[in-house]
């Protein structure tokens, strides 16, 4: 396979190719090293648009797998599902790849990219054009690598000679061309590889000039990175701003790209995303940082110059509902800020027109589940915006375990005003469950029925279907036993009553979680993801047959690499927050648990 | 006891060739790829009839799997199920049978609303669709899809609901002409009480109108049972399933002695449908022209076929949903009568929908490709890839005109692999090939 790359792939496999020990031997003028710790942005051209930069890239690569991400990565889940797909596992396809080259790949790209690797995106002659740096530990390595590389392709399309020589100098560095597609060039340790000819020579001017500040000369780069501590695994840069401009001008997608822009600006986005992730999308520049530490990796993205809309921004102020300690069987919680109060009473100045009556028909549907309270005015004012909503494999009772048994969900809501709206909204459950009934007793289905029980003193509602007969079977509606209580100034709403009952005894004994930082986040456990998969192992088999057309083997495959990918996430926490007046942060850390405790669970 | 329409076929010299036996496979299953024809030719007629109808070995993780998927209570998982047993070939002939009862008994889920119990009722017609007629029609009496289908629950004593028992007659027993509007509703009566209890046939003995009743002239105080056996003894009831099967297996109207040949095997056979089955197909009438291409696929079949021809790798969810496209949705046929089949498959938007989507399937790139080599060998010119291709898809010949037409579209490939292609669809979209 790796033959069959090479032509299509000679960029990518050039510079792997070395032979560590020979010395080099192409002609070359001396020409002043670049020093080891110039940053690379440094050589990129002021216009660049997309700047994705690997500091830390050669210390990762110098454990190779032995690291013990990159390990849990191989061996765990993620090579599974790598496997499944192309039918090797990530160290067999590295070790062919070692075979090809005839040395370990993963040393010899840690050598050559041992003072950075960078690639850089850009416009060039109207097409998308790209410059790859590698600044290698030393020149001899590079040109090492350089002359097997270009005896390989020299012998592969019969044409001896052909590399000798460099094809031509710039700015002190050798250039050889492989057709007109892509330029290499090496100047002392600094390999650099483009398909635009002009990008070419200015990263290599740019190299010539000790003093040159390329990209960084851009304050909108020098700000996106001013805060960070020390050299991350990767960085990345992008300048969306500046892409819209361009697209718009060059008539390359500038409408698609200004509508998809907007979009995020718009009240239904900042409803359907939240607030946050909303204005992550309005930002003009992204930076992001990736980071490895022992068994966790951090992505930071900073969307600057991100805007918020003010009606439906996160007010800190609001009360947050109260967090429940951590459970074994939670598959994820999520802390939201929904303002829709101020959705229904600021309706006019957010959305056009012709929502209104969408609006008007939803207040007064709704109005009748609430006794003939004002939804807008006398209802929403009265809850939090924020909420948390925690998914958690619940307790069935016996003999209705679904087939297909989901995870349920509690969501709880902040009170502002519990001895009116409490009542309100029990009843309120109630009157829902019955018009679910009479939609339900229409069809001839079975209608939910409501039981009241008392729980830590402690009025819980909950309603449930009746048991089915043996010869039914539990569908996958008896996963809705919904239930709902207010504890306090705390309204509990759930899929399961067992939840309500659970959250109940929890807040009632006073011993809750301590998350009191108001920002938006969603946590995921991948052990009890994991759990639900096995749980639905046999529904999921099928169906990855019949979608995908995989036999029945192959979809086994599939769906267990899938369980051991998840399996692999011990914690995944994503959050959305505003440090800065003009800048959102989105956070994901991952927690990859070890091959070994993996396959343990 | 068998005529001259169900003799024996002893075929001559060359007479046991390709097209004869594309012909067997694509009616007593659901078409053929290149190798499994030339196994059958060279296996002989005797053992590849054999073969198609004791093979019964779906893959059981397959056939098992569709208890999983009821629960979700998704109609088109269970048709995409279905659809795999089909394209999987594990057992053609009972697949085919299963079909053919599936339009007979007409059931949609689009009333039953119940996916649990569309799936019993496939298994029902899966399980006897090979065996006792008479005791398939009893089972499908007391299905509970049926008889949510046809109002069951509503037949109570003193008010009668005639759905079932009329259907009974029409349809699923002996046809028009064959009884009274009378004979209906005293059959309506004897089948009072009838119902379900969740997912469960249950009688209601309170509900049973235990009277007197006449039905095609024999007095007495029947039950349901009673009732479908004085259907099963009327002398229509075995023309009318003889029909059935010759019009599924054979062709269209053909005629009152073949028919009535047919029906005497079946009562002979002690009402087996297997072994009538096995009498039709050995027969010079089951090969004869008069069967060959004589009427329009069903989109079933004609999907099946094709996916099994090109040796292609299509999603069974896919597979169904084309076929729903061409307007069979398994599972959901359009009314009690079942599809209409013959010339009604073919309108306007069911035509685009089979061009679309042969063409479609013959230029299928990555997972989804055609297995080109398997289905056409390795022809190494274009005129020699449109023969590869009318060879398959065409076993039966076809004039010069189409042949033409054929080699001209694979002579303007640049590619033999793109011959393939181009001739390929140039015969699936082809009028001549919707008919099998």
């Amino acid at each position: 396979m790796l033959d069959r790359m090479l032509p299509l792939g000679a960029l990518v496999l050039l510079p792997f190719t070395a032979r560590l020990l020979e010395p080099p031997a192409l002609a070359q003028e001396a020409a002043p090293p670049v020093p080891a710790q110039r940053p690379l942005a440094t050589l990129l051209p002021e216009r660049t648009l997309v700047a994705i930069e690997a500091p830390g890239l050669a210390a990762l690569l110098d454990e190779g797998l032995e690291h013990p991400l990159m390990h849990a990565l191989a061996e765990g889940g993620p090579g599974q599902l790598f496997a499944a797909e192309t039918g090797s596992t990530p160290a067999e396809m590295l070790a062919a790849a070692d075979a090809y080259l005839g040395q370990p790949l993963l040393p010899v790209l840690a050598e050559l990219s041992r003072n950075g690797a960078a690639l850089g995106l850009g416009l060039g002659g109207g097409e998308l054009s790209w410059a790859l740096l590698l600044h290698a530990a030393d020149e001899g390595i590079l040109r090492a690598s350089l002359e097997d590389a270009f005896g390989r392709l020299e012998q592969q399309f019969d044409a001896p000679g052909a590399f000798d020589k460099p094809h031509r100098r710039v700015a002190g560095a050798d250039v050889w061309g492989l057709g007109d597609d892509v330029q290499l060039a090496a100047r002392g340790a600094l390999f650099v590889a483009s398909n635009h000819e002009a990008t070419l020579e200015d990263v290599l001017d740019l190299a010539a000039q000790p003093d040159a500040k390329g990209l960084t000369a851009r304050e909108s780069y020098r700000d996106a990175f001013a805060h960070t501590a020390s050299a991350p695994l990767l960085r990345a840069w992008v300048d969306v701003e500046r892409m819209e401009m361009l697209a718009e001008l060059t008539g390359g997608g500038g409408n698609a790209m200004k509508k998809l822009r907007a979009f995020p600006r718009t009240p239904e986005a900042q409803l359907l995303l939240g607030p946050g992730v909303a204005s992550l999308g309005t930002a003009d520049v992204f930076a992001a940082e990736v980071d490895v530490r022992g068994m966790r990796l951090d992505l930071r993205v900073s969307g600057i110059g991100a805007e918020e809309a003010e009606p439906l921004a996160v007010d800190a102020k609001r009360a947050l509902p109260p967090a429940l300690r951590p459970h074994d069987d939670d598959c994820g919680s999520l802390l939201a800020y929904r303002d829709f109060a101020a959705a229904f009473t600021r309706r006019a100045e957010l959305f056009d027109a012709d929502r209104m009556p969408g609006f008007a028909k939803a207040e007064a549907d709704l109005s009748l589940f609430f006794g003939g309270a004002d939804f807008a005015e006398d209802v929403l004012p009265g809850i939090s915006p924020w909420m948390r909503v925690i998914a958690r494999r619940p307790a069935y009772d016996a003999g209705t375990v679904p087939e297909i048994p989901l995870p349920g969900a509690l969501a709880l809501l902040k009170l502002e005003d519990a001895d009116t709206m409490g009542p309100r909204l029990m009843s309120a459950f109630q009157t829902f469950i019955g018009a679910i009934n009479l939609d339900r007793a229409q069809k001839g289905e079975a209608s939910f029925l409501l039981a009241l029980e008392a729980v830590e003193g402690v009025q819980v509602t909950g309603a449930h279907l009746p048991k089915p007969g043996p010869e039914d079977g539990v569908d996958a509606e008896y996963n809705l036993a919904p239930g709902c209580a207010v504890v306090g100034d705390t309204l509990l709403l759930a899929t399961h009553v067992s939840l309500v009952r659970d959250a109940v005894r929890e807040l009632s004994a006073g011993a809750t979680a301590s998350d009191s930082d108001p920002v938006e986040h969603l946590t995921l456990d991948g052990a009890a993801l994991a759990r639900l998969i096995e749980d639905n192992r046999s529904l999921l088999v099928m169906q990855n047959a019949l979608e995908e057309g995989n036999s029945m083997e192959a979809a086994e495959a599939e769906i267990e690499a899938l369980r051991m990918l998840v399996a692999t996430v011990t914690n995944a926490r994503m959050a959305a927050s505003r440090p800065q007046p003009d800048r959102t942060l989105f956070e994901l850390s991952l927690d990859l648990a070890p091959v070994d405790a993996e396959d343990q669970r | 006891m068998k005529g001259r329409s169900l003799k024996a076929w002893r075929p001559g010299r060359g007479e046991w060739n390709r097209g004869a036996a594309a012909h067997l496979l694509r009616r007593a299953g659901f078409g053929a790829s290149r190798e499994e024809v030339e196994r059958a030719l060279e296996a002989g007629l005797e053992a590849t009839i054999d073969d198609v109808l004791s093979r019964d070995e779906h893959d059981p993780a397959l056939l098992g799997g569709a208890r999983h998927l009821v629960a979700a209570g998704n109609i088109e998982q269970l048709a995409a199920w279905w659809m795999a047993l089909i394209l999987g070939g594990g057992a053609p002939l009972r697949e085919r049978v299963t079909l053919l009862w599936h339009d007979h008994f007409a059931t949609s889920d689009a009333k039953v609303d119940d996916v649990r119990l569309m799936y019993r009722q496939n298994q029902l017609l899966r399980e006897h669709g090979l065996g006792d007629f008479r005791q398939l029609l009893h089972e499908v009496a007391r299905d509970p899809a049926m008889l949510l289908w046809l109002d069951g629950n509503e037949n109570k004593r003193g008010h009668p609901n005639e759905n079932f028992a009329r259907e009974v007659m029409e349809l699923f027993g002996l046809g028009i002409g064959n009884y009274t509007e009378r004979d209906v509703q005293e059959a309506a009566r004897a089948l009072t009480g009838w119902g379900t209890k969740g997912r469960a046939f249950h009688y209601r003995p309170a509900e049973h109108d235990d009277g007197t009743k006449t039905i095609f002239g024999q007095t007495g105080d029947f039950g349901g049972e009673e009732a479908i056996d004085l259907v099963l003894a009327h002398p229509a009831c075995a023309r009318r399933i003889a029909a059935r099967l010759l019009e599924e297996l054979v062709a269209p109207d053909l005629g009152e002695a073949a028919i009535e040949e047919a029906a005497r095997a079946l009562v002979d056979f002690d009402w087996n449908i297997a072994r009538t089955i096995e009498a039709i197909v050995r027969s010079e009438l089951f090969f004869s022209d008069r069967a060959r291409r004589s009427r329009i696929a069903g989109p079933v079949e004609l999907v099946a076929a094709s996916v099994r021809a090109l040796e292609a790798s299509v999603a069974p969810a896919d597979a169904a949903r084309a076929t729903a496209e061409m307007g069979q949705a398994l599972f959901r046929p359009p009314s009690v009568k079942g599809w209409d089949g013959g010339r009604d498959w073919i309108n306007a938007g069911t035509w685009l929908a089979r061009h679309n989507h042969l063409a479609r399937l013959a230029a299928a790139k990555g997972d989804a490709r055609p297995d080109f080599a398997r289905a056409f060998g390795t022809p190494d010119a274009a005129r020699s890839a449109a023969d590869a291709v009318l060879t398959v898809l065409a076993p039966d010949g076809c004039n010069d005109g189409y042949r033409d037409a054929v080699v001209e579209a694979a002579e303007s490939c640049a590619s033999t692999e793109a011959a393939l292609v181009l001739a390929a669809q140039a015969v699936l979209t082809s009028p001549e090939y919707q008919l099998t």
